[in-house]
């Protein structure tokens, strides 16, 4: 079975079409990126697989269920810093967990192992405010780890963040995925990070959004950016893009 | 750094010349009369002597301070407690927001101290008509600020809440009330202010005791001397109470700071 | 449902929902007023609304004391305007220069600052003893109200200038006048208006008070004679005007800083 389902996903706000009939599965475990072009919808898309909009047509299956936050294990990393500033950084780690109503020693416990996995365990007393944005990326990273997701869903995280601290938070993901074994579906612009990140990329067309095409990264990690393989794939997702 | 000094010593000169012009043109030269304007040493006195003194209103310094204390204290913690909750309730639910908010927003314009006449007539001539006075004009302010500070709560927290399967309710308290408590401590002081400020009027209206009856009694005894002395304890308390409420929010809002 | 339900709070929800759930609100609490005042008891304290609005709207043919309702009005918003406008003359400069000149800043803060935290309406008995029962010891009383308010907002938006604009425009030749016309006060309005707005309140607050110590008319006086001939109606058709005045002036002053900031920002 697979672990996520959509089938048919509509979404419309008032007259203007977002999402168009959209449909795909993403299996177990698996790392999929997604990439389209700004403002097509990729943010729209999240937040209806995470139920924060209601979808007007089409279902959302993880594992074969209706997906339901408060059943289905989500994380949500998304593109905006999302740390709260009234919590210290081991506080807002533990968020999620709290949210489950978890008892306190397994907290503690997902709390610390996640801090650790990103390096952050050091810093567990400062508040947003003293952090850098790297950091409080790194932040909300943990936050999405404790809870040991079924389903990650990363909206271009890494954006505003230079070359070297993306690189470097890049393969800290890849490291969190294969350890944890999450299922992951990450969006962004960037097609280089596409390709090294995923095991299969959906190209978006504009509004109103449906799947251009569905690629297969069959590169072998860790990956090299100045590959021929690479450069190849690389082209290949750009020029599927410039048909927009 | 020299500079500073330099800044610190004008001021410190300014209000050296300030005082002591007070009182060349007082004690000194008798320019203005003693009715008119007392000389600092004068205040000074009346000041001290007030603490002890019962004359002539009937009260000791301190008798006055904590009946008015008490007073505010009261209505403002009634006020509050009542105020919060109602503020935050307001804003998160919306049938309450729909059916309370344009009561409020009748209520609202109308100045604290505008309700006094009404709650004399109602309550009588007493402590409990002041005491009423206090805490609606608390109750009104926690509410607008409570109710603001759970409004501006971030939709990227709601968001990052909501995917991790809270409940409404757990929003409620694990995002936007704690999100919201800056808000709702500057409408904390901003109550006390009122709070205090307001009461001063109304013990000037009606009361037996109190700061505010001390310098209206004093006004009309034309003992000027005592006016100034009941303000300055007036404006004593009420820095006072300031300072220890943004203690308060110092160390519950701890660490945090703007976004 | 094909609206976004991304916020709790968004209660935009179709305006006319909010429009009838108003009118529901004020339709219970005027019922809810109009038994209250049925009972025995509570009767003699609490006129019935329709005798409330009946007495409000008659006031405005029919004098309360001297004077209809709309003489007081007249009445409170001449003190609370010339008081205004002193503590605004002096307000507004003395906060700018505060702000600009270092020096006039460490003579006149200490000052300020003794006269800041005193509670505006401490000042009524003093004001009364040094300038008498008449109007100048309310003008007086409001000038101190608004005056601190004033100041200080000023002060704060005169030094909040981006330091930017002010190496541009040295950038560009300006000289210390150009410089404080220019860019320091174009930078302030916006604080002076909030400051204006802010004291305003407490400025009519202050009239208020003034007019129930001592004045023959305004509404601050014909809730307080109401008060001293328990007579209840006048006072809850006082509040009304206070509350309604007070609304009206704040939305004036809100729609002439939108005037004066869009001036303002074409100027640039």
């Amino acid at each position: 079975m697979n672990k996520v389902e959509v089938k048919n996903l509509t979404k419309q706000f008032g007259e203007l079409l977002v999402l168009d009939d959209i449909s795909f599965n993403v299996g177990d475990g698996e790392f999929l990126c997604i990439v389209g072009p700004t403002g097509c919808g990729k943010t729209t898309f999240l937040n209806s697989l995470t139920k924060i909009y209601n979808i007007d047509r089409g279902s959302i299956l993880i594992s074969g269920e209706e997906v339901n936050p408060k059943k289905h294990r989500l994380a949500y990393i998304m593109q905006e810093y999302s740390t709260m500033s009234w919590r210290n950084v081991r506080q807002n780690v533990s968020f999620g967990l709290e949210v489950m109503k978890l008892p306190q020693k397994e907290i503690q416990e997902k709390t610390d192992a996640a801090l650790e996995m990103v390096g952050l365990d050091k810093f567990q007393k400062y508040y947003p405010n003293q952090l850098s944005a790297s950091m409080l990326q790194r932040v909300a990273i943990a936050r999405a780890f404790a809870v040991q997701p079924d389903l990650l869903l990363m909206d271009e995280p890494y954006g505003q963040l230079d070359i070297e601290l993306r690189f470097k938070l890049e393969d800290e993901l890849l490291n969190l995925w294969r350890k944890l074994g999450t299922t992951v579906i990450f969006i962004t612009h960037n097609i280089e990070e596409a390709v090294y990140l995923s095991e299969r990329i959906l190209v978006l067309t504009n509004k109103p959004t449906s799947i251009k095409a569905s690629i297969n990264n069959e590169l072998p990690y860790p990956r090299n950016v100045t590959s021929e393989d690479f450069i190849a794939l690389r082209n290949e997702v750009t020029a599927m893009i410039k048909w927009w | 750094m020299k500079k500073r000094l330099r800044y610190f010593l004008l001021s410190v000169l300014s209000l050296g010349i300030f005082l002591f012009v007070w009182y060349l043109i007082t004690d000194i030269l008798g320019i203005f009369p003693e009715r008119a304007l007392p000389s600092p040493t004068k205040i000074l006195t009346t000041l001290m002597k007030k603490f002890t003194q019962r004359a002539p209103d009937g009260g000791t310094m301190l008798e006055h301070i904590w009946a008015s204390l008490k007073l505010a204290m009261y209505g403002f913690a009634l006020g509050a407690v009542i105020g919060i909750p109602v503020g935050i309730v307001m804003a998160w639910y919306r049938k309450a927001d729909l059916f309370i908010t344009p009561l409020f927003n009748f209520i609202r314009p109308i100045p604290p101290i505008a309700w006094i006449p009404l709650m004399l007539i109602f309550f009588g001539i007493g402590q409990t008509a002041k005491a009423a006075v206090i805490f609606v004009s608390t109750v009104t302010q926690c509410i607008l600020n409570s109710y603001l500070g759970i409004k501006q709560t971030k939709d990227v927290h709601r968001w990052v809440a909501t995917t991790f399967g809270a409940s409404n309710t757990q929003i409620l308290f694990k995002v936007a009330i704690p999100s919201a408590l800056p808000m709702i401590f500057t409408g904390l002081s901003l109550s006390m202010n009122l709070a205090w400020m307001t009461l001063v009027a109304a013990e000037m209206l009606a009361a037996d005791k109190g700061l505010g009856y001390l310098i209206q009694y004093a006004r009309m005894m034309a003992r000027v001397d005592l006016v100034i002395a009941g303000m300055i304890m007036i404006t004593i308390i009420g820095a006072i109470l300031n300072a220890v409420l943004t203690k308060i929010e110092h160390s519950v809002v701890k660490g945090r700071h703007m976004e | 449902m094909s609206e976004p339900k991304k916020r709790n709070n968004n209660f935009a929800g179709s305006k006319s929902e909010v429009i009838v759930m108003a009118v529901f609100a004020f339709a219970c609490f005027f019922c809810v007023w109009y038994l209250v005042s049925l009972n025995e008891r509570i009767g003699k304290f609490f006129p019935n609304p329709i005798v409330v609005l009946e007495s409000f709207f008659q006031a405005f043919v029919t004098p309360i004391g001297q004077n209809t309702m709309l003489e007081h009005i007249f009445y409170s918003l001449r003190r609370v305007t010339t008081g205004f406008l002193l503590g605004a003359f002096i307000g507004i400069p003395l906060g700018l220069v505060m702000a600009c000149s270092k020096t006039l800043r460490a003579l006149l803060m200490p000052l300020f600052s003794i006269v800041r935290p005193i509670p505006g309406l401490a000042w009524i008995p003093l004001a009364i003893l040094w300038f008498g029962l008449g109007e100048s010891s309310k003008y007086f009383l409001i000038c101190m109200t608004a005056l601190v308010g004033i100041t200080v907002q000023t002060y704060h938006g005169a030094l909040n200038v981006d330091p930017l604009h002010i190496g541009a425009a040295r950038m560009l030749g300006a000289n210390n006048f150009q410089l404080f016309t220019n860019v320091i006060i174009r930078s302030a309005i916006p604080y002076i208006f909030a400051g204006l707005q802010g004291s305003f309140a407490g400025a009519w607050c202050a009239v208020i008070a003034a007019e129930m110590i001592r004045s023959d008319e305004g509404v601050g006086w014909i809730i307080f004679n109401g008060m001293n001939y328990a007579n209840t109606t006048q006072v809850i058709a006082g509040m009304l005007a206070i509350g309604i005045v007070g609304l009206i002036t704040s939305a004036l002053l809100r729609a002439l800083e939108r005037s004066f900031c869009k001036w303002n920002i074409q100027g640039k």
